[in-house]
Parts: C-alpha cells; sequence; structure tokens
C-alpha cells in the first residue's frame, strides 16, 4: 500500500461527453521522479488536477499516500503552469516563496521570522536569492519558475505535482530545478511532473505515464518509453470514444 | 463653512471603500462595483415597500439582497461560457436598474426618488440626519459608515495573506487548502455591504470613484501590497479634503467634486510615474535614442580605425556634418563617450581606446551594452 | 385590448416616437456587436457616463439646448475618456475594469459638478438638462426624433458600406494589419460612431442603461447564430423589436418610464436566448450533460457487472443491487442506470434486489470491448 505515492483507479473526467481522460489506471511509485507525457489535450493537467481535487471527476477513485485526497492534501505541493498566475501583482520573489508556508499555518496567523527565514532558505537553494526583493513581474521565465519551486520546496511535502515546469526556461535554471528535484527524490519524497520534452525524459526521470485520454503505459522510463509507444501516444491513432455513447 | 461631520463621514467613507476596492482593482474586477450599485435599487423599493419606511432596516436589507443578486447573476452568466464577464456586468445592471426605475415608478410614487440623491448622496444633508448614541447624536451615515469601516479593517487585517494568495494564484491556494472561492463569494460581500452603506453616504457615483481610484492611483507608483493599501488611504484623503475645498469655493456638489478630484490625481500619477508615466517614456525613450547615438559614434570610429580617411573622420568637427548631427548634440555625444571611457580626445582626434574597441564590437555583434 | 393598441399605433405623434426608437434599438443592437466582439463590451456604459460633462459645457457655451451642440460637446468627452483609457491599458499595468471605472466615475463627477454650478449660476433655459441622467423619450421634440432617425440611417448606411472592414476588425485585426489595412483608422472611425450613437441614445434611455442597448441584443443573437452577417442581422431584429414593444408597453402605460421599458424587453430576449437556444442555449447545455451523465451511468453498471462476474467466472451471476450500487461512488444516478438498462434488456431483476446481465447484455458489452469501448 504504502509503496504508491498516487493511486488512480477507473478515473474518467468528461464533459458534456467530451472525455478528457477515460478509465485512467495509473499508479506511482514512492520516492519515484515521475514524469506524465503525451500530447497536447491528453489530458496531462486534467489527471494532475484531479488528482488534487481541483476539478470534478465523473468516475473513478484516487488515492494520495493512501490516504483521501482531502487527508493528503497537507502532504502535497502544487505547481500550476506558469500562465495562470497574475505576473503584474505587487509581491516580491521573497514574498511569493513564503506563501508555502500559508497552507500549514492555518486561518488568520500571519508569516513571521521563523517563515521568511525558511524562504530564503529555499531561495538559496534555487539560487534566486539576490533576487528575494525583486517584484515577480521582472523576472525572466526561468527566474519565475524557480521562484514557484522556492515556494513548494518551502512547504516540506512528501509529494510534489509540476505541470510543465520546464516549459520556455532558459538552460541555467533548468539545471537547477532539476538539481533539486533530484536531491528530494535522493531524501524520499516523491515528484510528478508532466513534462514536454522527450529529448530529456530518460536523462531526468525514472519512471513515466504515458497518457492519450487513455493510459497508453507506465512503468520505469527505460522500458516503457520506446519508440512504439510513444508512436502510439502522439500519434493519434486510436478512436477514442465513438460519436454514440451508447454502448 | 467646513463641516467637520461631513468631512469625516466621507474620510471614512473612503477608507471603508479602498479596502475592498483594493483587492477589486487586483482581481480585475473593479466595475462589480458599478454593476452593484446600481443594482440595488429594486432591493430599496422592495425593501421600502414592503417595510412601509424608507429609513430603517426595510431598503437596506433589500438593497443587500440584491447586491448579491446581481453578483451571481453575473457569475452565473459568466460561467455559462457563453458570454464574457465584461458582457455580464453590462446586462445584469441595466436590467435590474430598469426594473428598479419602473417598480419605483409604479408602487412608490409617493416617495421623492430624487434621482440626484441616488447618484450622487446629498453629503450636504449627512448632518442633519442624525442618531443618539448615548450622550451624543451622530450622522447616521457616520455611524453607519464607521461600522463597516470597522468590520472591513478586521477582516481585511484578520485574512491578509488568505486574500493575498486567492487573488493571487487561485488554484494553487485552493491546493493549499485555501477555498479561492469562498474568499472570492466573501469579499464580494463585504464589497455589497460596503456599496450600501457608501451609496446611502456619498451617492453612487462616489463610491465607485472611491473604490477603484486610489488604488489603481497607487498601483502606478508602489510596486508592493502593503504599501498600496497606504499609499490609496493617503490619495483618497488627500482627495477628499481638495475635493471638499473646491467644492465649498465653487459652491458646487460636494461628492462630484471629491470624484473629480480623485481623477484629475489618477492623471498627474499616470503623467509623472517613474515607470509607466507619460513623462518617464518620454524621457526613457530620449535615453535610449541617445545610447543608439552613441554607440553609432563608437562604431563609426571603430570603422575608420588606420583607414586612410583617419584623420578627417575621426575629428571633431567633422563629426557632426557626418552623423548628421546638430553640433550641441554631438558635443554631448562625445563628452558621454569620453566619460564612460570609450575614447580618448587628443588635439580635437578622438580616438577609440581599448574599452571602445571592445564595445564596438560587441555592438556590431547585436549585443548593445553600453 | 387590440383596439386600444391600434389607436396608439396609429396615433402621428406616437408614430414619430415609435419609429426613432425602433431605428435605435436596431442600430444600437448591430453596433454592439462589434463592441461585444472585442470584448469591450462596457465601453458603452464607460462612454456614456463620460459624455455628460461635454453635455453640460456644450450647453454653457451655446446656451441652448439645441441637440446638435449637446451632441458634440457629450462626442468630444466620450472619445477623450475612451483615449485615455486606451492609452492606460496598453502602456500601464491598470487593467481595462479599473480605468473604465475611473474615467465614468471621474468624467460624470465633472458634469455633475458643472451641472451644479450651471444650477446655481446660470439663467438661461437648462430644463430637462438633467433627463440625460434618465432619458426623457417623452421629452423629445420633433426635430430632435428627426435627428436620432436621420443619425442612425447614415450609421446603418456606413456600417453597410464598408461591412468588411467592420468585419475585419472585429474578428482578426491581427490579419487586417498583416494585408496592410490601416486599422487603427477604422478602430477609431468605428468608436467614432459608436459613441455618436451612444450620444444619440442616451437622450432616449438616458446614461445609467444605455450600455444595455449596445450590449443585450448581441449577446442575445450571439447565442442563435454564429455567422457575423447573422449575427449583426439578428441583433438589429433583437433590438428593434425591443424598442417597438418597450415603446409600446409605456405609451400604452404612461406611468412606465420608456427608457426603462425598452431595456427591461431587451434584458428579457437576451435572458430567454441565453436558457433557450437549442445549441449553445443553457437548457440545452444541461440536458446534453444529463444525457451524457445518464448513458454513462449505464455504460459503467455494465461493465462494472462485467467485471464482478469474471471474478465469478459467470457472466450471468446474479448480483446484490447494494453491491452494485458501492461500486462506482462517484457516478451519478446508480439507481436510474440500472432501471435503464433493464427497460433496454441488458439486464434483469430476479428477485426482489438481485440484478443479472442477460445474453444481450452480455453481447453488448463483447461488442463494446472490440470496439476499444469501456
Amino acid at each position: 500500500m504504502l509503496d504508491k505515492a498516487v493511486e488512480i483507479e477507473d478515473l474518467t473526467v468528461a464533459y458534456l461527453g467530451h472525455p478528457a481522460l477515460w478509465d485512467v489506471d495509473a499508479s506511482i511509485p514512492r520516492g519515484s521522479l515521475s514524469c506524465i507525457l503525451g500530447p497536447n489535450g491528453a489530458g496531462k493537467s486534467t489527471l494532475l488536477k484531479a488528482a488534487l481535487g481541483l476539478l470534478k471527476i465523473s468516475a473513478g477513485r484516487i488515492r494520495l499516500l493512501g490516504q483521501s485526497i482531502q487527508a493528503a492534501l497537507p502532504l502535497c505541493s502544487y505547481v500550476p503552469q506558469r500562465s495562470g498566475v497574475d505576473w503584474d501583482f505587487p509581491i516580491t520573489v521573497l514574498e511569493v516563496a513564503r506563501m508555502g508556508t500559508y497552507g500549514r499555518l492555518g486561518l488568520v496567523r500571519r508569516p513571521g521570522k521563523k517563515e521568511t527565514s525558511e524562504a530564503m532558505e529555499a531561495l538559496e537553494r534555487l539560487q534566486i536569492l539576490e533576487l528575494a526583493n525583486r517584484p515577480i513581474g521582472e523576472l525572466s521565465g526561468g527566474q519565475q519558475q524557480r521562484c514557484f519551486l522556492a515556494r513548494a520546496l518551502v512547504q516540506n511535502a512528501e509529494l510534489y505535482f509540476l505541470d510543465e515546469p520546464f516549459q520556455g526556461i532558459d538552460a541555467h535554471s533548468e539545471r537547477v530545478i532539476v538539481e533539486m528535484l533530484k536531491d528530494l527524490r535522493s531524501k524520499g519524497k516523491t515528484i510528478v511532473v508532466v513534462h514536454h520534452d522527450l529529448q530529456t525524459v530518460k536523462e531526468y526521470f525514472d519512471y513515466a505515464i504515458l497518457l492519450n485520454v487513455r493510459l497508453i503505459d507506465q512503468g520505469p522510463t527505460s522500458q516503457v518509453v520506446t519508440f512504439e509507444n510513444l508512436k502510439i501516444t502522439y500519434g493519434g491513432t486510436l478512436p477514442f470514444l465513438r460519436e454514440n455513447n451508447h454502448v | 463653512m467646513v463641516n467637520l461631520e461631513l468631512l469625516i463621514t466621507a474620510l471614512v467613507t473612503a477608507l471603508a471603500c479602498s479596502l475592498p476596492g483594493t483587492y477589486l482593482v487586483l482581481r480585475k474586477t473593479s466595475l462589480m462595483s458599478d454593476a452593484i450599485t446600481h443594482s440595488v435599487l429594486p432591493g430599496i423599493v422592495i425593501g421600502y415597500v414592503l417595510s412601509g419606511s424608507v429609513l430603517g432596516m426595510g431598503p437596506w436589507l433589500g438593497a443587500m439582497v440584491f447586491a448579491m443578486i446581481a453578483v451571481v447573476l453575473v457569475e452565473g452568466l459568466t460561467k455559462t461560457g457563453r458570454i464574457k464577464h465584461d458582457a455580464s456586468i453590462g446586462l445584469v445592471f441595466p436590467f435590474l436598474f430598469a426594473l428598479g426605475v419602473i417598480l419605483a415608478t409604479l408602487f412608490a410614487e409617493n416617495i421623492h426618488l430624487d434621482t440626484d440623491a441616488i447618484l450622487l448622496g446629498e453629503l450636504a444633508y449627512i448632518p442633519l440626519d442624525r442618531i443618539s448614541l448615548g450622550w451624543w447624536s451622530f450622522p447616521k451615515s457616520l455611524v453607519q459608515m464607521s461600522s463597516v469601516l470597522i468590520v472591513n479593517l478586521s477582516l481585511a487585517a484578520l485574512f491578509f495573506k488568505e486574500l493575498e494568495i486567492t487573488t493571487f494564484d487561485p488554484t494553487y491556494a485552493t491546493a493549499s487548502r485555501i477555498p479561492a472561492r469562498i474568499f472570492h463569494y466573501g469579499l464580494m460581500l463585504v464589497m455589497s455591504l460596503t456599496a450600501v452603506a457608501a451609496f446611502d453616504a456619498v451617492g453612487s457615483v462616489l463610491m465607485v470613484a472611491y473604490v477603484v481610484a486610489p488604488s489603481a492611483t497607487a498601483m502606478l507608483l508602489v510596486h508592493q501590497l502593503k504599501p498600496l493599501f497606504f499609499l490609496s488611504f493617503i490619495i483618497a484623503t488627500v482627495a477628499t479634503f481638495l475635493g471638499y475645498l473646491i467644492a465649498i469655493l465653487t459652491d458646487t456638489n460636494i461628492a462630484a467634486s471629491i470624484a473629480v478630484m480623485l481623477g484629475i490625481i489618477f492623471f498627474i500619477a499616470l503623467v509623472l510615474s517613474p515607470r509607466w508615466g507619460i513623462l518617464s517614456l518620454v524621457l526613457r525613450k530620449k535615453s535610449e535614442n541617445f545610447n543608439f547615438d552613441l554607440g553609432m559614434l563608437l562604431v563609426h570610429l571603430s570603422h575608420h580605425l588606420g583607414s586612410q580617411t583617419e584623420s578627417i573622420e575621426c575629428h571633431c568637427d567633422h563629426l557632426a556634418e557626418h552623423m548628421g548631427w546638430p553640433e550641441t548634440h554631438a558635443q554631448k555625444v562625445i563628452i558621454e563617450a569620453k566619460k564612460r571611457n570609450y575614447i580618448n580626445v587628443e588635439a580635437k582626434f578622438l580616438i577609440l581606446n581599448d574599452q571602445g574597441k571592445e564595445a564596438a564590437k560587441k555592438i556590431m555583434l547585436g549585443l548593445w551594452d553600453l | 385590448m387590440f383596439e386600444e393598441l391600434f389607436s396608439l399605433w396609429s396615433n402621428p405623434t406616437f408614430q414619430n416616437i415609435l419609429f426613432s426608437t425602433t431605428i435605435l434599438g436596431a442600430g444600437t443592437g448591430a453596433l454592439g456587436c462589434f463592441i461585444f466582439l472585442r470584448k469591450e463590451s462596457l465601453l458603452g456604459d464607460t462612454m456614456s457616463h463620460s459624455a455628460l460633462p461635454g453635455v453640460v459645457l456644450a450647453f454653457l457655451l451655446t446656451l441652448q439646448r439645441d441637440m446638435l451642440w449637446l451632441a458634440l460637446g457629450a462626442f468630444v468627452f466620450s472619445l477623450a475618456g475612451a483615449l485615455i483609457i486606451n492609452y492606460v491599458i496598453r502602456r500601464t499595468r491598470v487593467d481595462q475594469d479599473a480605468a473604465q471605472a475611473i474615467i465614468l466615475s471621474s468624467f460624470f463627477a465633472l458634469g455633475v459638478q458643472l451641472l451644479s454650478w450651471v444650477q446655481n449660476n446660470v439663467t438661461a433655459n437648462k430644463a430637462g438638462l438633467t433627463h440625460y441622467l434618465f432619458g426623457q423619450a417623452g421629452a423629445l421634440t420633433h426635430s430632435d426624433l428627426i435627428l436620432i432617425i436621420v443619425v442612425m440611417s447614415l450609421i446603418g448606411v456606413v456600417l453597410i458600406l464598408f461591412w468588411n472592414r467592420w468585419v475585419l476588425i472585429s474578428f482578426d485585426s491581427l490579419f487586417g494589419k498583416s494585408i496592410g489595412i490601416k486599422t487603427w483608422l477604422w478602430e477609431s472611425l468605428l468608436m467614432g460612431i459608436v459613441v455618436l450613437s451612444i450620444v444619440i441614445g442616451i437622450s432616449v434611455v438616458g446614461v445609467v442603461l444605455m450600455s444595455a442597448l449596445l450590449v443585450a441584443p448581441s449577446a442575445a443573437s450571439r447565442q442563435w447564430v454564429q455567422t457575423p452577417k447573422g449575427m449583426i442581422l439578428l441583433a438589429a431584429v433583437f433590438g428593434g423589436i425591443s424598442g417597438f414593444l418597450g415603446t409600446t408597453i409605456s405609451l400604452a402605460q404612461p406611468q412606465i418610464p420608456t427608457g426603462p421599458s425598452i431595456v427591461v424587453t431587451l434584458s428579457f430576449f437576451s435572458l430567454l436566448s441565453l436558457l433557450l437556444s437549442p445549441q449553445r442555449g443553457i437548457l440545452a447545455r444541461w440536458m446534453l450533460e444529463r444525457t451524457f451523465q445518464n448513458s454513462f451511468a449505464q455504460q459503467r453498471m455494465l461493465r462494472n457487472m462485467g467485471r464482478l462476474g469474471e471474478l465469478h467466472h459467470d457472466l450471468f451471476v446474479k448480483h446484490k443491487k447494494t453491491t452494485l450500487l458501492t461500486m462506482d461512488d462517484q457516478t451519478q444516478g446508480p439507481h436510474q442506470a440500472l432501471e435503464a438498462l433493464r427497460l433496454r434488456g441488458l439486464v434483469t431483476r430476479t428477485k426482489e434486489n438481485f440484478y443479472a446481465l442477460t445474453q444481450k447484455g452480455v453481447d453488448t458489452l463483447k461488442q463494446g470491448n472490440k470496439n476499444g469501448q469501456p
């Protein structure tokens, strides 16, 4: 039981007959650096959001760290896509990082010195400490992503979910982030990443889930990320749902 | 002639409005305040009709109910995905307002729906409508508005980080077990409460101005959340004093005068803002152009280094003519180039030194780094 | 009742009013489509409010209530407001909403302040100036009505003449730029025309309600038609009918003011359209979602029974109802799904709470598996 960080059974997410995810049975081993691969519209982000209870599912069961989603949330950390954030917001890098403590502080309590120093440590690890007092709007893509990663670090979670963290960032930032993720794994944490770059999959990740509305395959990257599998996942050859919904 | 109570009431209203107002501006839903303020009309009429009095809780409750109806309708319509947020607002509030006007003319003939008062409040009447608390009597609006201010201040202070995180990154907030939706509706509820009280005190036009203008102006000048709040307080206060003064001097409507002043202050900030203001934009353009000319000078010098025409091309006086610059401008460029240690000037000849040569090389590769 | 209506409609004074409000509704409805598509729906509201200082200033300078001059003043100030808003949106991080709210309130307040100065200091005929707030269709003079008709007709002609341009800048201005069209010119022209119609419209429905004339018809027509031409035509129809109906109601029941009557009629059209449109309507979508959920629940139920059957090595084994209900806690309506399957002959009910697959049910399952379906 406890060797699986994420267990997904029979997951279907569909609106108005249009399936985003269909009958997905997947699991992610504890302590792995896993990735979710698939073309656009394959449901990768949907899978993440469903796992965190952020959207309504049509059918299926999800367990995180052996518990229900709500119970496991305090142990989870979520790094959403950069595009969803308001970059004009008047907030500094340090303040964003410190937000990672808000969940555990609970309602009303304010972040204090302890939280601030934790945030600064995280910024240090991501090598952006010198940007601590800059408004986030002034940062480059890679720096912004590292800021988000710092926020995630501060949460001290067991299970991390990252949505396309390497999209549109510079090489140095990518290196720093990958180092950090590998470091987390060495400490026994589980990391799940929606990834878009097939070139780096085998180098970064040890476990992969291939998704295109349905599960195509899952397993250690060396076994599963094969030419055949990728052709199926990205090739769009299977009719996934017929027009007529009736059995 | 300065009526202190009036002034204080206006100030309290300003402060009370700018609190939820700042969040509305940050969430880019400022116009909900305008929508709310127009949507309350049917509620006021119904409340009056049911309770039989213009004062008292009837109209107040009715207003609150319809404010929330407006919010729910707008959100509901937007969520269907059939129409966008601003179109939803543009549909809902005129409908509710029109409904209110019709209801008023049909059922509330006898109360004088003073249109001016609705839109502008009658600040001059504030001291006349009083409530007694203990020994003292206070203007009713002041009491109402102060209560709202206390509520707003407490909520803003208590839930500072929750509001911050749900405004900045609602998905992350929900994943951190801070429910973004609840805080959104909570904010709207507080906004409705504030709107109804402020509408009663200063009218709808000034209320919208108080909600939006101070924080939008502050956004042009500061880049952090807490300074944003403080600055918008200050702006609201200054505008209130100045507006009131001008209204007295010109014998015009007080609420209107303050709202105009808020607009003027916004405009001034627009011109002067260090980052986005019109002035700084112009200045920045000038410095960009100057830098460009500087680079051109260095490139020009490096081209003619060691050439046969060097003696002519690298001469101070020739420069202006060759580059097509006015004499004074050419002088400025040369001085700057010397100041930054790119060239040496010997007997009116401009000699590129090593640093200058490096810079010229970089420029020709497209790396402007002067 | 029809007699009354008929006499109403044949009264020449009323005919003038009816005609002008109808054409106003049609014109603003059509124009509103362009604004709606460019996501500037509340621009109408902002510009109507911004017009007020212009109106008052025009009055101050000419000391007359001549609609032409008032319209000119309104035009200048609306345009100024729109330009400022444009600058703020493009150059600063203050967003569209906030910029509109500030211009709206401060310009309007300026108008009010000027107005109160006028009321205290100027003796000329200023009656009716305040009707700019709520509109007063009844107070419009004959020449006013003629002006409305003329202006709206002109606008209609311009719309038709340069049809392609307007559609281009509303749907795909980037493309327009790329083929060398001076989009800024056409956008400014469009803005100008909108402001003109707003200025006219304010005299009928007033400042507050003006935005409805622009937004509601297009919101309504959007739900029925997808093509630009169709949408604009339908919007004009909605707007025109609302103008006609609203004015009729107001003329029949004089306590009901014209402006609000037109707006309420318009709102009904939009709300009904949003609800009832067959493809895009809320009702249609809700029904579609229900249908999907039902068939989805049935599929799941069937499949779950099949899986249970496989575990028992007997596809036709009887299952207790309670077991079946708890297998899938997320799907909705498991009871109804079971019933529906039974009615379709895919499942049979043996004793009270036991269900089993029929041959037909097993065949359907197998068929589904072959097709890669659940």
